[in-house]
């Protein structure tokens, strides 16, 4: 599965880039926005101070000036000179007396009011028709009659006038007022700039009377401050031609109340601001390029720290995709390095989990083979024998009729001959029969004493009557002492199947079979004996043909289960290497040697056993005697008694007992052990089960034989416990009981039987 | 002249049997089922009983052992066709169980014979 590409904008790098310019960014602007906000208002503030002050100082100054003038007005109009032409009342005269006065006292125009409000003045001086100015200066000249000296400001064709009035007077009576009149008007607004570092802009009756500022838009560009109303309160900011100021706007004191006059005082903090600007130019100008390098630098560490990240993300690809040779490079001792470590680790764990599985897999596949086929097999001997049995009656139907028949034949006729051909069918299908029920018999080996000289015999006379009329068949026994232990059933099987595959072998041109038994003595590093062997006495079979032969690849495979070299159908496979288990399981060995061309020799080696009664062959019919020391449980006397007669008779030394909790006791405490205990399965107390149980755990190598009157109950016919060794059911058979007996002491844990 | 039961649920292998037995001039009684052979039994002992082992619900081995029970002296021959069932054949257990012989199908007819001739008791030959 392919990883998803990696989209440029969620790359690591740019994860971590763009919080760090965006923090780097806000630390930078935000607290310098602040700073320069701060500062321009510290500055407003700064010059709002100086606005303040100016104010104060204007104010107070014309105040002062007012008063100076007045002081000064009223001395010289107190001169005798004055009075004089006062008295007069001749206009050239005072007229005269104004301009002399003018000249004195630097005003712009003088004026003077006699009593009876007449007016006269000198018109030179007059900036415009002398009865506006008469008119204008009205008042303040009254006040002056009236005997107060006093100053005015008033508003003239769009200027600001002064006008400062004082009385003429001879003893108390007043003659008229002087009035003289100061234009408010550039000079005086300039000097006043200079004065106090402002700009001062009157204003009267809305327009511009007189400024230190001359802008085009100056009237609108005040307009902020002129809106404040009656508040007037405080500094304001105003641009005026650009230039940043702080402005205060207040009424002249000393105009009249119904003609404000006012003035607006302007003190600019433009400098300052501009070297303020140009500072956080440069200041921003530094952060950017700090910002910058610092952003590299991140940038490059960065993609120095992630280098392994991503030569992690290699080698997790590759190792995804089934490379599992691949390793991380250990670059650092970080976090990093040791992601890079455990990676490696895990790599490798992997690698190993991965082998290991693919071993069970493939163990559990074998298994899982085998077990289909073993599977297949035991139901296949599930339906042999569920047909055996069916089947044998037909067949001896067939036989038995057959037989019938033939016994009412004449002899020689086609009828005879043709019933013997039907009986040899019938034979051949018993023999059949047996041998797959023989197949489909996966017993547990039933050890006893097995002279394999019979063996032999039964097995080369089945082969006869089924093997074709090509293949000869002949024996060779070379020894009397022939008995092993085992199960014969199973070594006849392996025997008649050695032969089978003989037959096989040399179907097509036919052959020899012999089959050769003799005694063998074992010695430790003999030649031509397969190692695994003990030393000691042995029977050796050998199952030699004259056909084909195995190839010499094949030789080794040859006990491997499931291998054959039959078509499909023709064999399982199984033969040889149930055989081999089977003899393993005897305590022998099988071997093969094999000649292509000319033919193979099966071995079989099976340890000497001799038999625990020599003189008796076993049979169904015959008791078995032996010797050996039994112990008869039963809580029912008369069948104890009976037990023990029949025991005895057989060459067994018995002790009875019939309570089973002494009985234990007893075998607990017997020393030597006894061989082998036959006890009754219900009893009182301690039951035939628990004391086989008991017994199995103190005394393992005493067998055990359990009686009982009932047809099994308790299922042990199937499933015998373990220590059991035979369960015999009453009416006791005695012959039965006598070959039990004989099969468990001889197949005792540690038997006491010796080898030669 | 002896009276010999047979009991099998096979009819062909009751033929077979009569035959046989008839051959040698026993009288034989069949039954096909153990029921039917214990209440033909009861009506009239025989001198000898042939019993088949495997029929519905084991009946031939708790008819050996009933016979055995209630006529100790009683011959009984069993025959079977094996075949696996448990872990044991049935013959070595009709052995345990009082059967005097066993005899493995398919039988010829001598091996019968000769397994009468054994059990019959002796003044009936």
């Amino acid at each position: 599965m392919k990883p998803t590409l990696r989209r440029p904008w969620s790359s690591f790098q740019v994860k971590i880039l763009v919080p760090v310019v965006g923090v780097m960014g806000v630390l930078a602007v935000v607290p310098m926005w602040f700073a320069s906000r701060h500062m321009a208002a510290q500055l407003s503030a700064g010059a709002a101070a100086n606005a303040t002050t100016a104010v104060g100082i204007f104010q107070s100054q014309q105040v002062i000036r007012a008063n100076n003038l007045l002081l000064r007005y009223g001395d010289l109009t107190s001169e005798p000179r004055f009075r004089a032409v006062a008295q007069q009342h001749d206009a050239a005269t005072l007229a005269f007396s104004l301009k002399e006065l003018l000249g004195d006292l630097g005003a712009d125009f003088a004026l003077y009011t006699e009593a009876d409000y007449r007016v006269f003045t000198n018109s030179e001086a007059l900036p415009g028709p002398a009865a506006r100015y008469g008119a204008a200066a009205a008042d303040s000249a009254a006040e002056a009659l009236r005997g107060t000296k006093n100053s005015t400001t008033v508003a003239v064709d769009r200027r600001i006038y002064e006008f400062h009035s004082v009385p003429v007077s001879i003893g108390n009576s007043v003659l008229g007022a002087v009035t003289l009149g100061r234009e408010l008007g550039r000079d005086a607004v300039a000097e006043f700039a200079r004065l106090t570092r402002s700009q001062l802009v009157l204003l009267a009756d809305g327009n511009i009377a007189a400024s230190t500022l001359d802008s085009p838009d100056l009237l609108a560009e005040l307009a902020p401050l002129r809106a404040q109303g009656a508040q007037r309160a405080g500094a304001l900011p105003v641009t005026v031609k650009g230039e940043h100021y702080v402005g205060v706007i207040g009424t002249l004191a000393s105009s009249r109340p119904d003609h404000p006059l006012e003035y607006v005082l302007l003190s600019s903090f433009e400098g300052p601001l501009t070297s303020l600007r140009r500072s956080q130019r440069t200041l921003l100008g530094m952060q950017i390029v700090v910002i910058f390098v610092g952003v590299s630098g991140v940038a490059f560490a960065i993609r120095r720290v992630s280098r392994p990240l991503r030569d992690l993300r290699d080698t997790a690809e590759a190792v995804g995709h089934g490379d599992f040779s691949r390793r991380v490079r250990v670059q650092s001792y970080d976090e990093c390095g040791e992601l890079a470590v455990v990676f490696n680790q895990m790599t490798t764990n992997l690698l190993a989990s991965r082998a290991e599985l693919e071993e069970t897999v493939a163990t559990l596949q074998a298994t899982q083979t085998q077990l289909v086929q073993s599977e297949k097999l035991r139901a296949l001997g599930t339906l042999a024998g569920g047909i055996a049995h069916d089947f044998n009656n037909i067949l001896g139907a067939i036989l038995g009729f057959g037989e019938l028949a033939l016994r009412d034949s004449p002899a020689g006729t086609r009828n005879e001959r043709s019933l013997k051909q039907i009986m040899t069918a019938g034979q051949r299908a018993k023999l059949l029969v047996r041998q797959i029920l023989s197949f489909s018999r996966q017993s547990e080996p039933r050890l006893e004493t097995v002279r394999l000289a019979s063996i032999l015999e039964e097995t080369v006379n089945l082969l006869r009557a089924t093997l074709p009329p090509n293949v000869q068949i002949g024996t060779r026994v070379d020894l009397s002492e022939d008995a092993t232990t085992g199960d014969p059933t199973q070594l006849h099987q392996i025997l008649v199947n050695l032969g089978t595959n003989a037959a096989y072998a040399m179907r097509k041109t036919g052959g020899m079979l012999t089959y050769t038994l003799a005694s063998y003595q074992v010695e430790a590093g003999a030649p031509d004996v397969p190692p695994r062997l003990e030393p000691g006495r042995y029977l050796r079979v050998e199952v030699t043909d004259t056909g084909h032969g195995i190839e010499p690849a094949m030789l080794g495979r040859i006990f491997d289960p499931f291998f054959t070299t039959k078509p499909v159908g023709e064999g399982t496979g199984l033969g040889l290497s149930v055989a081999h288990g089977i003899i393993h399981q005897h305590g022998g060995e099988i071997s093969v040697a094999s000649t292509l061309g000319k033919g193979t020799t099966f071995t079989v080696w099976l340890p000497y056993r001799a038999p625990v009664d020599s003189a008796t062959p076993p049979g169904p019919e015959r008791l078995i005697r032996g010797v050996g020391r039994i112990l008869v449980v039963d809580d029912d006397e008369p069948i104890a008694d009976m037990l023990t007669q029949h025991l005895r008779d057989l060459g067994y030394e018995v002790s009875t007992r019939e309570d089973s909790v002494v009985a234990l006791e007893t075998i607990r405490t017997m020393e030597p052990p006894f061989d082998l205990v036959i006890t009754d399965l219900s009893m009182p107390r301690l039951s035939g089960l628990e004391l086989s149980a008991a017994i199995f755990h103190l005394r393992p190598e005493t067998g055990v034989i359990v009686c009982t009157g009932s047809t099994d109950p308790h299922g042990l016919e199937t499933d015998l416990p373990p220590g059991i060794g035979a369960l015999i059911l009453k009416p006791i058979d005695f012959v039965e009981l006598s070959r039990a007996i004989n099969r468990v002491l001889s197949t005792r844990p540690s038997t006491t039987q010796s080898i030669p | 002249m002896s009276r010999i039961l047979v009991i099998d649920d096979d009819q062909q292998v009751r033929a077979l049997l009569w035959e046989i037995l008839t051959d040698e001039g026993h009288e034989v009684i069949e039954a096909a089922d153990g029921v039917e052979g214990m209440r033909k039994f009861r009506d009239q002992p025989t001198d000898l009983v042939i019993t088949d082992l495997i029929m519905p619900e084991r009946e031939g081995l708790e008819i050996i052992n009933q016979l055995r029970r209630e006529f100790p002296s009683l011959g009984v021959i069993a025959i079977s066709g094996g075949g696996r069932v448990g872990a044991s054949d049935y013959l070595p257990i009709a052995h345990m169980l009082g059967a005097r012989k066993v005899i493995a199908k398919p039988f010829s007819a001598g091996e019968i014979l000769q397994a009468v001739q054994e059990l019959l008791p002796p003044s009936r030959t």
